[in-house]
């Protein structure tokens, strides 16, 4: 096994409660949803480093909404 | 950098038999090297023989202008871009770089749901049948194919003893009582999801499979191992196998 550390993380209620819910509806264990956002934040940094913009697009109205990543 | 390393195992076409190798939880050096040294040349030969062979381009390897140390190098720290290499004799025998995060489930039952996606996967020259006759190892493509793990909490049971009182049922429904007893599933947990483990004793009398009312057999379907598949057998075939194998009748046959 690849070696692995531990670290304590202090949430607020309300960020437990996301954490909880994302978990539950993504079917994850709270330990592999993090695991999975950082993956996520780390590519989308990695996009806007070489200069890619983050948008999101409704798929009926084709509507475009820039997300500002500050 | 510390590389998990597990044991999995090829199957050796020429020696008929499993051989010990490794699934590296990395694409390293040296596997960019056997790409270069070893599977480069192979692959130039055996493009050779089928232009020879007047082989159209369109059936030629896909993957001949890859350039693994390039798609590394790109990738390289990516968290959602896990690399895999399987290992056997000292030499790279495939290669896989998966995204984690860029596609998402499309079925009824896994909408919106991460799924493993693989980006790039390739067997060593010498293992596709295609290009070698007999190739070397086989199993690559499933071996990379595992990583995929997506775990037990998909089958959406409470607990992992829900999970494997379901399965016994499922066993014992298809194989009969006295077969369920031969089974020992496990949950293990890998990749943080938990995996179950199916060991399985070898069963004393012969086991008949009745399954959904697909069987041919009204007893059931028999199956036996040839090489590396598994085939289904006549009634007369089968009749004949117990006979040596086990010294006993199959039920329900009556030869003239």
């Amino acid at each position: 096994m690849a070696a692995r550390r531990t670290m304590t993380l202090n949430l607020t209620e309300a960020e437990m409660a996301v954490l909880v819910a994302l978990s539950e509806k993504k079917e994850m264990s709270k330990t592999a949803l993090l695991r999975q956002a950082l993956r996520i934040y780390q590519v989308i940094e990695a996009r806007i480093e070489s200069g890619d913009k983050l948008l999101f697009e409704n798929e009926a109205t084709k509507e475009k909404a820039e997300v500002m990543m500050l | 950098m510390t590389v998990e390393v597990t044991e999995v195992h090829l199957f050796n076409v020429e020696r008929e038999e499993a051989q010990t190798a490794e699934l590296w939880h990395a694409i390293t050096e040296q596997c960019l090297a056997d790409w270069e040294g070893e599977w480069l040349p192979e692959l130039f030969r055996a493009m050779q023989r089928l232009r020879r062979a007047g082989v159209d381009r369109a059936h030629w390897p896909q993957s001949r202008h890859w350039d693994w140390r390039r798609k590394v190098e790109v990738l390289q720290g990516m968290l959602a871009n896990p690399g895999f290499s399987i290992v056997c004799d000292g030499l790279t025998q495939g290669m896989m770089i998966v995204d984690t995060v860029k596609h998402r489930g499309r079925l009824d039952d896994q909408q919106g749901q991460h799924l493993v996606y693989v980006e790039f996967v390739e067997n060593a020259p010498w293992n596709r049948a295609e290009l070698f006759d007999p190739p070397r190892y086989r199993g690559v493509g499933s071996l990379a194919d595992d990583r995929a793990v997506v775990g037990i909490e998909r089958d959406r049971l409470d607990n992992d003893d829900k999970f494997m009182l379901h399965l016994s049922q499922v066993v014992r429904n298809g194989l009969g009582a006295r077969a369920g007893t031969c089974i020992d599933p496990k949950v293990q947990i890998v990749d943080g999801k938990g995996v179950c483990v199916v060991s399985c004793q070898r069963s004393p009398e012969p086991v008949f499979l009745r399954w959904k009312g697909i069987e041919t057999e009204k007893d059931g379907d028999f199956f036996a191992r040839s090489g590396p598949g598994t085939v289904k057998l006549s009634l007369e075939d089968s009749q004949k196998y117990i006979t040596t194998r086990f010294g006993t009748e199959r039920p329900g046959l009556r030869m003239g």
